[in-house]
This record gives C-alpha cells, structure tokens and sequence, in this order.
C-alpha cells in the first residue's frame, strides 16, 4: 500500500469518527465541510491525485471518489438517524394531557317552551300549516264575540280575564288570531297560531302567562275523524312513540262538537298514579269542529266549508317531554334550568 | 258537581260496577273529577242502645255506661263524650272492632272501671269533622245490633263531576240519569208524584211587570200552614245531602235542596209570617237599594239584580239567595214556596253584580227545564209534608206565554250532514234510536233523509243541527269513530330569503352562550320607571298581583329582574336575551311591537384552564350585536351614535340606527341605576325592534380579485375627542377604489403620546381586480391619504 492510499484510509477512518460523533444536523454539517466541502480533507487528497505515477493516479483517483460516496452515504445515514432522533424528541416535549379540558365556546341554550314550539311548528308545516301570530292586547270582540261566548255566557266564568278598563283586554287563548287569519284570508286555511295568553289565575299548576298554540283547518270535507287522524299523527310523532289517546266528548263555544284529547300516562302505562290524578290520563289538548257561529261570522260558507280547530299548551307539553314538574320554572328563568335544554 | 253514587242508582238500575260507571260518565261528556268512598273503612261497628249512664267512679269527666248491642247480655263501655245519656242510639265500636287509621277496640280498664268497646262519633269513623258534636246520635228507629255500615249504606261513592257550562240539564240526579238511560237504552225509575191535596185556601198573589216580565216568565207559589218543628229529617235524604256537600240547615230548607239535586230545581221557602202582605212582586232593583242575605252580608243593589220582594222590601235576590228577614227559622210553622223559571242571562248579570255563586243561580244561569217547576214544587211540598206535616194551600202561579225560552225548539237535521261533520257513516235506524233515547222526538221527512226534532224542554243547550250531530257522536262514542287521514291539497309557502328568521338571531346567540329566557309580559310600576323615556305603559285594572300590573314597555325589566334572581343564587355568569311583545298606548289604542334584548354580565365565556375569564364589557356585548348584524348581510345599514337613554352609563352607551331610523340601545347599566339595584357588576344591556334585525340582503355575487393584494399599517396621533367612526369615515370618503378594507388594530394612550391624544393603529388592504399593484403606487396613494388626514383631522404620523 503506498502512503497515499495509507493517508487516505486513515482520513476515511477519522471522517467516519466524526460523522457517527456529530450529535445534531450542524455538527454534522460541519463535517459534510470538514471532509467533502471544497476546501476539505477528502478535497485536498483529491488535488494530490494529480502528482502521482501514471500507474498510481487511476487507482487512487478511483479509491478517493469511493471514499467520498461512502463518506456521502455514511453522512446522508447519520443525517435521516438524527432527524429522527430530533424530532422524537420535538414530539416528546410536546406531547400533551390530553384529557384536559378544550377551550370552549360556551354554548347557551333555548327555553324549553321555545324548543318544543319549534318542534310542534315543524311537525304541522310538514303538513303545510302556516304560522298566524296576532296581537296580545285584544277586544272583547276578537277574544269571546267572534268566538261565540257573548257577555254573560256562563264559558266567560270559566276563565278569569286581565282587562285594562277601556274594554280591550289581554287574550286568554290564542283563538282571536284565528278570527283575524278568517278574516283576512278566507277559505281554504291551515294554520296554527303559537303565542303568549293570560288568565287571572296563579298556583302550581297554573301562571298568569302561559303558551298555547293552537291549529285550524278549514276546507271542503274536513271531519271530525280527520281531526282524530291528525291529532294521533301528531302525538305519536311529537312524543316519538305510539301513544293511546282518548278522545271526550267536551265543550267549547266555538266547536262543536267538542272534545277534550286524553294521552295515556307513559309513567303509569294508565293504570293511574298521583300525577296523573289516579286517571291513568292525562289532558293534554281541546278541540272539535268549528261551530258554524264562528264560521258564519266570517263569512265563511257553512254549506260548502267546515273546519277544525285545536289548541294545547305549549308549557304543558314541555313539562310531558321533559320531565319538567312545576310549570311555574318555566317563568322563574334559573339559569340552572335553563342550561338543562 | 259532588253527588252520592248510591242516590244516583236509585233512579236506574245498571249492572256496572264503579269504575266503569265512573268511565262512562266521563266518556259521556260529564267528566269525573274525582271518587271517593263516603266511609274509609272500619269493621265490627253496630248499632247500639244506651240502657244506663252512672258517673265515673274515678274520673271526672268519663261515665260508665250499659249499652245494648242486640246479642247477649249489654256491654260495659266507658264514654268520656258531654251528650251520651240513656236511651240514645249511638255507633258502637265492639271488641274486635278494626276502626279508620288501623284502631283496634280490645277489652280494657279505663282508670279502673272495665270498657268492653266504644261508643263512636262521626270523625272516629271518618264520616265527619266535627269532633265536638261529641258521639252521633242516630235515630229512634235505628235497629239495635244492625251493622252500622250497612245502617248508614256506607259502602258508597261521593262522585264529583266538572260539568261543562253547557250541561246545567246534568245538574241532577234526574239529569245525570237521563244521560245512562239514553246509553245504556234502560228507564229511568220516576219520583212519587202524588197530587197535593188543597188543605186551606191561602195564597199569595204573584205580580211581574215591565221588564220582569222577560226575566221571570213563571213563578209559582205555595203555602203551606202548621209544619212541625221538632222533626229531624229520615236519615237517607240528611245523608243524601250530606255527601253533595251540601249543609243541613233547616229541615225544610234541606228538603228544597234535596228536590233541587234530585230534579234540578232551585226554589225557594220564606217564613210567611214576615211577609206584609198577600202579594209578592217579581221585579229589578233600584240602584242604591239594600237589603241583607241570607249569608248576613248587607248588600247594596244595582238594576243588574233581580228581586223578589212584598209590598214593602224586598224578600230575596231571585235565583240567587233568600233574604235574611224572610228566612225559615227554627220555629217556623207556615211557609211560602216559591218555584220559578229565570232567565239564564238575567240570572248571571244578578249574580255577578253581588259576586255571589250560590247552587241555586249555578243553574239558572245554565238554564234550567222551564217546565220543571210545577211538578218540582209539588215534589218538594209532598215531602214537606210526609216529613213535616203541615197543610197545603192552592197553586199560586204567575204565567208569562211568550218568553223564548218556553217555545218548543224543532230543529231539522239532514242525515248527510253527520257524515259531512263527523266523517263517519252511521245507520239512520241508529241515529233513530239515540236521538229518542234522548228525548227527541223525530219526524223524518225526505224520504227519510232528514229531520224534523222536538227537542226536550230540558235541553237548553240544543240550537241548531250540529248540536244534535254531537249528541249523536257522543251516544255513538267519539272512541268509535275511526282516525282518517286527511287528503290535503298540496301547497308550497313563500318563504322571503330577505327576511331573516327570529329563530336564525336565537341560534345565533345561542352559540355565542346566551340564554333564552321567558319572563311576564307585566312588570311592576316602579321597575319599570326608570326605562320609560316618553312612553305611557298600558296598566292592567285587575292585575293578579300589584307588582304585576303595567305591561312591559322594554324587555330590560324583566331581564334585570332575571339577572338579580340568578344573582342572588349565586350564579357567575348571566347572558341572556328574549324576544317577544312590548305594549305601549298610541293614539288610536295600544302599540305592540316586537323587541329583542340582551343582558350580559360576568365572565364572557366558561372558566378555562389556560386563561384568565375577563369580564364582559360594553365591546363584548358590541360584538355580540355586531355579530347579529352581520347575519343580515347588509352590515352598512346600521351606524352607532352616542347615545343619552337615562338607563345606561353615559359615557359606555350607544344608539342603533337603521337608515336613520333610531332602533335601539346598547351600553352599560348606569352605575347610579346599579347601585339602586344593589348591582357590583358591570351590566350591559341591548334591545332593539325585531323587525329591522331580521331585513337581509339577498346575496350577489360580485367578481373578486385574483391578484395579491398589499396591506400597510398607519399609525396616527389623533386627539382622544376623535371618534373611530370619524376618521374611519373619512378614510373611506378619501380613499381610492384601491382600498379594499381598513381596520382598526391598535388603540394606544401613555408613555408618548401626550396628554389628550391617543394613538390609532390601522391596517390598510389594497388590490385591484385587474392587475398585480406595485408598491410605487400604494405608497403614491398613502401619503395623499396621509395629506388629507393630516388637513382634516389634524392627525399625525406616529414616530
């Protein structure tokens, strides 16, 4: 072996020290410079090739150009050893409790009275009923008149009524805004009408404010056995179950004939319990064919045209498919009920 | 309507039991509120006969007494009750005997003296309150050793039913029967009805005039002379009463309540000794006239009330209650009763203007059978007098022949309208029969396609054709008719996409952490003086409650109101909003205008680990506004103005416009309004009408630019007075079509900048739809903005 080639096996020797030595990419690119840059040692070997024997300069020209490929190779090596190295440890340092909490946006929440409205409107306009809404002082005329409950109808005792002296007054039922869609609509009508009444009447069952949405149909051959097949549909979608309704005869001035609709009480399968009074049932809607009265009143052909109307509480309704079991939390507005919808 | 189930059963017999009695009543439309056994239950209770009572050796208060009980030799029983004395019937408990609340009776030694049972009073076996009335003394006639149970037919119901304001024909045994019969197609079981045998010839000479006369247009009257006094009614009428919730009074008084609950007519009896005269007045009465009640209320009348009277005051409020000096009293002897017809509105106007409600006006005002009242009367004076003896004079009767409510109703009924109503077919023979099961008699006509019906005297209810198809529907079962499902007409509202939904602004806030909350329409006075600018609220006249009395002008009451509550219940954060009416007077009546509001207090957003929760203020709620104003699409619209409302913070207050139009209020609670509260925190409040909130644009596309654009931030000295608004104004008023945005980022005050001074740091975008801008030309335009700025606004380049 002539010096040169000694020379250069101990230069590759100390190169690949260094390379395996280099701990992170710039000691390691320090090496890259150290050996192969321009003015390295591998380089510098390389430029004595020039002075050697004829025979010699292939074969050292040759062993040269090798080492670089290995020192090349033992570099590109140690270089991908160490990113991964680098970043292992970058993913360590980072890593993070995960089970902690997200930075939240705090959701709020809808009243429980306005989710199920939402919903009961959802459920009727699928069937092309239109929302009605009308004002919340009313008349006389509006409220009971146009509703076949003139003044000194015993129906008048049956609600006790705010009034503001100068003979409006605040609607106890939301059926004034179906006198007023009659009147300015005709025939046909499918509407339901959701909205705030008042009745002078306050315990655990009952505010001086509460909801009621109310439905009316009127159109060439509606019955009564359509209001059933409606009222049915509609409980078994509301309440996404398929529930025994009972349906009695009742009464009200502006239907006839009228009945009071009963659901089954899920909690007691109707065998009856404190909160459904011992029934087994549980009054949850009024109805009935629009009395002819109220009809003729807005010039609406009784011969040609009947209607049905119906009408439930809202709150009531919440209560049923919340599990809610004091209306007047409704009014109260405890943000610790309210975060529960 | 309380009633005894057993009294009921004596006027049909119906082989079914309770329940399903109680079933079918409901399912008839005379809806059961509630059942209740007369008695709870008790065992080994019997008549009894006191033989002896001797003092108590050893107790002051207690006797010794000797009671037969019908078997063997007369029990030993100590009774400490004041009215025991011999020869009584009483209730008594015998050993063995298992009483209300689980009470066994066993042999025992009351202070010495032996007590082989005892003798029971009437809330000891759970039939009574009274527990000072001491032990029941029952009747001379009881049987001695009979069960008390079966003595008293305790093994009964009281049903209370809720009947509707239509069925007043229901208001009776008779009437509640009459339903059954027609389901159940079984008679009825009469009342006795034997004439009255005209003992004297005493009468009263009944007068209606003028406007009485549509009121009263029957009136009849009896006397009846020498009824005994010292005679208790036969149990099963006390009882019958009893259990109808109804107070034993006086015995005859209680006989006229009892025909009443059997047939439905209210009458009245009068001690005929205080009458002046032979002749009694039906008429309306004088305003300012007084008389006092049977209730010892002094009354001052109105001509609203209907009076009875003699020559010379009046006797009783017709229909509703007697008067107090013309009333039976316990020595009694001669009597005047008195049955009529009044007319239902009549009735309720006369109640109501003496807010009165008695049993009697409950079914006048329904309207009662207006042939009733003769046989009714006559009923009542046969009991009278198989009870209490006495002599019958003559029928005294007072006629009108025109009243509306006496002419016989014929309605007719087309077969094809009860399947037009009710959907359903039924057989005409079925019609047929329920109809006449009712009372009805039916002419058909048509070839039998129609009706003619005469409708019972009694159904007051019945007008026109679509009351009959209900009373068919409800002998046929509304369970019967089968559900259909109805064949709609297909229809595909409008729905504007300019118009924003309020339930889209609920969402909204919804996910930026508010809560819906729902509170009363009506606030009190003085929370609501504070937020009235130049509104005048409308003001309930009978409010449930004085704090509850002026409807809501703005929804800030009701809010604050919420936020206090959760306050004092400890909660952190309070973000809510409502929407809903707010009332006002205008001039032609009463405004109601829907609002939105907002409070918002306390930490923005939930406590997180890894920052601080900062507190909202009046840029958070701002935000949150802004938020919904974009939702719009027509952001541009709206301008905020400093605002003066007398309910917010001066300095932290905004007003909304919309095209100049003023539309709400943001800002900070006012700090003295805080204090008056009892408020620490920093409040921010919104509210605005609803209407302009929700007027969206209709999206256009516009063509944007694909060239980069160049942004460069301006920071100036401005004086602090200097609003953002202003110099944004001008900025955009100034600038070229080169400026695409400008921002605010910075706001700057302190250390360089001199006092009375702030600095605003912005960031300008450029671009241009057409080409790559070169930055030669945007800082061309900078420093002629930078000019203009400096002339205008006297701004200054920060260094």
């Amino acid at each position: 072996m002539s010096t040169a080639q000694e020379d250069l096996a101990s230069l590759i020797q100390e190169a690949e020290g260094a390379i395996s030595a280099a701990e992170d990419v710039r000691a390691l690119d320090q090496c890259r410079v150290q050996y192969l840059g321009k003015k390295g040692k591998l380089t510098g070997l390389l430029k004595t090739v020039s002075g050697l024997s004829a025979a010699e300069k292939p074969v050292m020209g040759k062993a040269v150009n090798q080492a670089k490929q290995q020192l090349q190779q033992s570099i590109a090596s140690r270089e991908s050893i160490l990113q991964a190295e680098y970043l292992a440890s970058k993913i360590q340092s980072e890593r993070l409790d995960i089970t902690l909490p997200g930075k939240t946006f705090s959701l709020g929440s809808l009243h429980p009275v306005t989710k199920v409205t939402r919903r009961v409107k959802a459920l009727f306009a699928s069937m092309g009923f239109q929302v009605a809404e009308g004002p919340e002082i009313e008349d006389e005329y509006h409220n009971f008149e146009a509703l076949n409950i003139p003044s000194h109808h015993p129906a008048r005792n049956a609600v006790d009524t705010f009034y503001f002296g100068d003979g409006a007054l605040l609607r106890t039922h939301t059926s004034p805004v179906q006198i007023r869609t009659m009147e300015t609509q005709g025939t046909p009508l499918r509407i339901i009408t959701p909205g705030r009444v008042y009745r002078r009447d306050s315990d655990h069952t009952h505010t001086p404010m509460f909801h009621q949405l109310e439905g009316l149909f009127v159109d060439e051959a509606c019955t009564f056995a359509d209001l059933k097949g409606i009222l049915q549909r509609f409980f078994d979608q509301f309440f996404e179950s398929s529930l025994v309704l009972r349906f009695r005869p009742s009464f009200f001035p502006f239907t006839e004939p009228s009945a009071e609709v009963d659901i089954q009480h899920q909690l007691c399968q109707g065998k009856g319990c404190r909160t459904c009074g011992y029934s087994g049932w549980l009054e949850v809607l009024g109805c009935g064919m629009v009395h002819p009265s109220v009809l003729e009143k807005v010039n609406i052909d009784t011969s040609r045209y009947t209607g049905f109307a119906f009408g439930l509480g809202l709150d009531r309704l919440a209560m049923l498919r919340y599990g809610i079991d004091d209306l007047r939390l409704f009014f109260d507005n405890d943000i610790q009920f309210l975060e529960q919808f | 309507m309380k009633f005894s189930e057993a009294w009921l059963r004596r006027f049909i017999t119906l082989d079914i039991d309770t329940t399903v009695l109680v079933d079918r009543l409901t399912m008839l439309g005379l809806e059961v509120d509630s059942v209740s056994p007369v008695a709870p239950p008790f065992t080994g209770v019997v008549v009894g006969h006191v033989m002896s009572v001797t003092k108590h050796p050893n107790a002051e208060r207690l006797n010794c007494t000797l009671v037969d009980v019908g078997d063997g030799e007369p029990l030993t029983i100590v009774c400490g009750a004041k009215n025991v004395q011999p020869g009584l019937k009483v209730a008594v408990a015998v050993v063995g005997a298992s009483l209300p609340g689980g009470f066994k009776i066993k042999k025992a030694k009351l202070r010495g003296e032996p007590s082989h049972g005892m003798i029971c009073s009437a809330k000891e076996l759970g039939i009574g309150e009274n527990q000072s009335a001491g032990i029941m003394e029952l009747d001379d006639q009881a049987p001695i050793g009979q069960d008390f149970r079966e003595y008293y037919q305790l093994d009964d119901h009281v049903i209370d039913i809720e009947l509707t304001p239509n069925r007043g024909d229901c208001a009776s045994m008779l009437g509640i029967a009459r339903d059954l019969s027609a389901l159940y197609q079984t008679p009825i079981h009469s009342v006795d009805t034997t004439p009255i045998v005209q003992e004297h010839d005493d009468k009263v000479q009944c007068q209606i005039k003028d406007a009485a006369v549509s009121v009263c247009p029957r009136f009849a009257t009896r006397i009846i002379k020498d009824i005994r006094t010292d005679i208790a009614l036969p149990l099963p009428i006390q009882e019958a009463l009893r259990r109808s919730g109804i107070n034993s009074i006086h015995p005859v008084v209680d006989i006229l309540n009892y025909v009443m609950l059997e047939c439905g007519q209210p009458m009245h009896a009068y001690d005929l000794d205080s009458l002046n005269s032979r002749v009694i007045e039906v008429r309306l009465a004088k305003t300012g006239e007084q008389m006092t009640l049977l209730n010892e209320a002094n009354i001052t009348l109105t001509e609203a009330a209907v009076l009875v009277t003699d020559q010379h005051k009046p006797l009783s409020l017709a229909g509703v209650m007697g008067g107090q000096s013309s009333s039976v009293q316990a020595n009694t002897t001669s009597i005047l009763l008195e049955s009529a017809y009044f007319d239902p509105i009549a009735i309720r106007r006369s109640a109501k203007s003496q807010a009165l409600q008695t049993d009697a006006s409950y079914r006048f005002e329904r309207g009662i059978d207006p042939c009733l009242y003769q046989s009714a009367l006559d009923r009542a004076c046969h009991l009278i007098q198989q009870y209490l003896g006495g002599k019958a004079g003559p029928l005294s009767e007072y006629s009108a022949s025109d009243h509306q409510a006496l002419q016989t109703k014929i309605i007719d009924l087309q077969y094809r309208d009860i399947e037009r109503i009710l959907g359903i077919q039924i057989d005409k023979s079925i019609i047929e029969c329920n109809l006449s099961s009712l009372g009805m008699q039916l002419e058909p006509h048509d070839n039998g396609d129609a009706w003619r019906v005469i409708i019972p005297s009694y159904r007051s209810d019945i007008f026109r054709s679509v009351d009959l198809v209900e009373e068919i529907a409800r002998l046929y079962g509304y369970d019967n008719i089968a559900p259909s499902s109805l064949l709609l007409q297909a229809s595909m509202p409008a729905i504007p996409e300019t118009m924003l939904t309020v339930d889209s602004l609920a969402n909204a806030l919804v996910h930026l952490g508010f809560r819906e909350v729902i509170t009363y329409s009506f606030v009190s006075t003085a929370q609501q003086a504070p937020f009235l600018i130049d509104e005048r609220p409308a003001v309930l006249v009978n409010p449930i409650a004085s704090d509850l009395s002026e409807m809501r002008v703005s929804l800030w009451p009701g809010l604050l109101n919420t936020y206090i509550k959760n306050k004092n219940r400890q909660a952190g954060r309070v973000c809510i909003f409502e929407s809903g009416l707010c009332f006002k007077h205008s001039e032609a009546g009463y405004d109601q205008y829907q609002r939105l509001g907002l409070l918002a207090s306390g930490p923005l957003s939930e406590q997180y680990w890894g920052s601080n929760a900062e507190s909202c203020g009046f840029f958070d709620l701002k935000g949150v506004v802004s938020h919904l104003l974009d939702l719009t699409g027509n952001k541009a619209d709206y301008q905020w103005k400093p605002s003066s409302h007398p309910a917010l913070h001066p300095g932290q207050s905004a007003t909304l416009f919309h095209h100049d139009q003023k539309i709400g209020e943001l800002g900070v609670l006012h700090p003295a309004m805080a204090e008056s509260l009892g408020i620490s925190e920093t409040v921010c409040l919104f509210e605005a009408e609803l209407p302009p909130l929700l007027m969206a644009k209709l999206s256009e596309f516009a063509p944007f630019s694909k060239y980069p654009s160049i942004k460069r931030d301006l920071a100036l000295v401005v004086k602090e007075s200097l609003t953002a608004q202003a110099l944004l104004d001008l900025i955009r008023e100034k600038a070229p079509d080169l400026l695409q945005n400008v921002e605010i980022f910075d706001i700057y005050q302190g250390e360089g900048i001199e006092t009375g001074s702030k600095s605003i740091a912005l960031e300008l975008t450029f671009s241009d739809a057409t080409r790559t801008l070169v930055d030669a030309e945007v800082q061309e335009v900078m420093d002629q903005l930078i000019t203009q700025l400096e002339n205008g606004l006297h701004a200054k380049i920060r260094a």
